[in-house]
């Protein structure tokens, strides 16, 4: 199996690793934003040290070296109003992406060490579960069918006088 | 693969099969495919195909009379007008319906002062009594008042816009729906790039393949454009660099070119007419008085240049093709795809309204005031009024996205029953 990671230095420098070993080892530096090509629900979590390890359904195993480290070194909310650059400070946090899984995931973006913790215990891993899109906790959809149209396909949800066309 | 535009081949056809003459004008921008729409047409047919360059009007007659001569026995004349080759032009005797075409007629209004007039002078003198149907084609949609009643009185007026979304479904149909849009929100229907497209490898390999294999054409090919076209290539190119970028507001691209307002009108509205920018108001609002005019780029190839060519010749003169395709492909999935999601979709509902929301609209467009809020679409009838909102990658929480839209609509003076929509990606 391969594993596509794109990781984009605090420089805007893009580097994709195409991951093919059962096994792989990839340094994290600070500001790097990390991409996995893979949705956060198809990964289990496991730390060691400083590092994070994602274990894959297919045995598959990433180790993103000094990633909780970085976590921890991120930017808080507590900045003084003279250095709040947002741009700024977003280029040099360090993040972690996986591919969006529907319109209401919430956990396919960590970009601080509490939101990693929580998915490291578990207790998002089954809000994920519950998030799907017909049973969302924060708003009540219903999936109402699929439309074809031009060729195109549109899975509609609605609620009330809201109606969501998502194209598949 | 030659893309056919029907509609506009039978509407040709329809006046050529007429027994009287005819002439007519084909606008379309630079490169959009008006040449070949017009040999596509005249392919089975009698045709003087008169293409007009710049050179000196006396040069430019000789060579259509010697064009002509080729065809049918008539004594060359020495000619200094395009009054005088008219003239000449009706001598020639048409047995057989003949189509007559001055491509690029713009360029022949440059170099000849009032030829339209003077084309309008022995039209009715002479030339309509021949078995002929006229066309001029013409990158520039603009006349005089003088000129005006030329083109009440012509028989069509036809405005050929870029092939759209669909030709790259018919030209590349085994790649993915998702790359299809890609590719389009990147090259548009350039042809001369998406040819190049090999599907047995990735988009991104695709990409990176095009951009440094044809590298000297892409960057030629914006330069071609504007030298061609302006005498002031500097300022235009500023002003289109400005609309590229998002600045769509008059006010907008004045500060980011570090000009007053006033100062932009001419060029804006030569830009319009040169079809390269579209000037769009909120719906209810009058197009020529509407204080709320916004600009964009119509063609994507054009607004990838723009974005991404122009602002980076640096990266493509020193041969850093990986940091330029990187890049490129950092632009494509943050700002031109969902720029193209939006108007695909907008363009889809328009055509499709019903089928999506079970009524036939009155009224369907964009709305937006000065609070720079707008709403993507806004459609009517006598009871309902939907407010839609497209968004390539909606944020998570689609409840807000609700109850923004909701609070948006309040700008939207109605008393009808209201329901909102959302449009967005898997």
């Amino acid at each position: 199996m391969s594993i596509k990671i794109v990781i984009k230095d605090k420089n805007l420098m893009v580097k994709e690793h195409k991951v093919v070993e059962r096994y792989y080892e990839c340094v994290i530096d600070y500001g790097d934003w990390i991409f996995i090509e893979e949705s956060q629900k198809n990964v289990k979590f496991e730390t060691e040290n400083e590092d994070l390890l994602l274990l894959f359904s297919s045995d598959d195993t990433i180790v993103l070296k000094s990633l909780l480290k970085r976590l921890k070194e991120n930017p808080n909310e507590n900045i003084p109003a003279q250095f709040s650059d947002m741009g700024l400070i977003n280029q040099l946090s360090t993040k972690l992406e996986f591919v969006k899984n529907d319109l209401f995931d919430e956990e396919y973006f960590i970009k601080d060490i509490d939101k990693l913790n929580s998915l490291l215990n578990g207790k998002s891993q089954e809000k994920v579960t519950a998030s799907v899109l017909n049973k969302s906790v924060k708003f009540q959809y219903e999936k109402q069918e699929t439309l074809e149209v031009e060729n195109e396909t549109f899975e509609v949800y609605k609620e009330g006088d809201f109606t969501i066309y998502l194209r598949t | 693969m030659l893309l056919k535009r029907e509609l506009e081949l039978k509407t040709l056809q329809e006046d050529f099969i007429k027994p009287v003459s005819s002439f007519l004008f084909i606008f379309g921008r630079k490169q959009v495919g008006k040449t070949t729409f017009l040999q596509d047409y005249t392919k089975d047919k009698s045709t003087l195909f008169l293409s007009c360059i710049e050179v000196l009007p006396h040069l430019l007659f000789e060579s259509f009379q010697k064009q002509i001569t080729q065809k049918y026995e008539q004594a060359t004349t020495n000619i200094e007008t395009f009054g005088d080759f008219l003239l000449w032009l009706t001598h020639l005797s048409f047995t057989k319906k003949t189509v007559i075409i001055f491509d690029d007629f713009h360029t022949l209004c440059k170099i000849q002062k009032a030829c339209l007039e003077e084309f309008y002078k022995q039209w009715n003198n002479h030339l309509k009594q021949k078995n002929i149907q006229i066309i001029f084609s013409s990158s520039i949609d603009s006349h005089t008042k003088e000129e005006a009643i030329v083109y009440q009185n012509a028989s069509k007026r036809i405005v050929l816009e870029a092939f759209g979304y669909e030709a790259i479904k018919t030209i590349l149909p085994e790649i993915s729906k998702e790359d299809q849009l890609k590719l389009f929100a990147l090259f548009g229907t350039h042809f001369n790039s998406i040819k190049h497209y090999n599907t047995s490898k990735s988009f991104e390999q695709n990409v990176s393949d095009i951009l440094r294999q044809h590298q000297h054409a892409i960057v030629q090919q914006g330069w071609y454009l504007l030298k061609s076209e302006f005498a002031e290539t500097a300022t235009y190119a500023s002003i289109l660099y400005a609309i590229a970028n998002g600045n769509n507001k008059i006010g907008e691209i004045a500060q980011t070119l570090g000009v007053k307002s006033s100062y932009l009108t001419r060029y804006l509205q030569k830009l319009n007419e040169m079809m390269l920018i579209k000037k769009r108001v909120p719906m209810n609002e009058d197009f020529a008085y509407s204080k709320f005019g916004r600009y964009t780029l119509e063609d994507n190839f054009l607004r990838f240049w723009f974005k991404c060519v122009y602002v980076n010749l640096a990266l493509y003169e020193q041969n850093s093709m990986s940091k330029f395709v990187d890049t490129v492909l950092q632009t494509l999935y943050t700002e031109l795809l969902p720029q193209t999601f939006q108007t695909h979709m907008y363009e889809m509902i328009v055509r499709n309204f019903e089928t999506f929301f079970g009524y036939q609209p009155i009224q369907v467009g964009s709305w937006w005031n000065n609070k720079d809020q707008p709403i993507d679409v806004v459609a009517f009838n006598d009871s309902v009024v939907t407010f839609i909102q497209l968004q390539y990658q909606a944020s998570s929480n689609s409840k807000q996205i609700y109850e923004e839209l909701k609070q948006k609509s309040e700008a939207f003076q109605t008393v009808l029953n209201k329901q909102f929509a959302l449009f967005s990606c898997h």
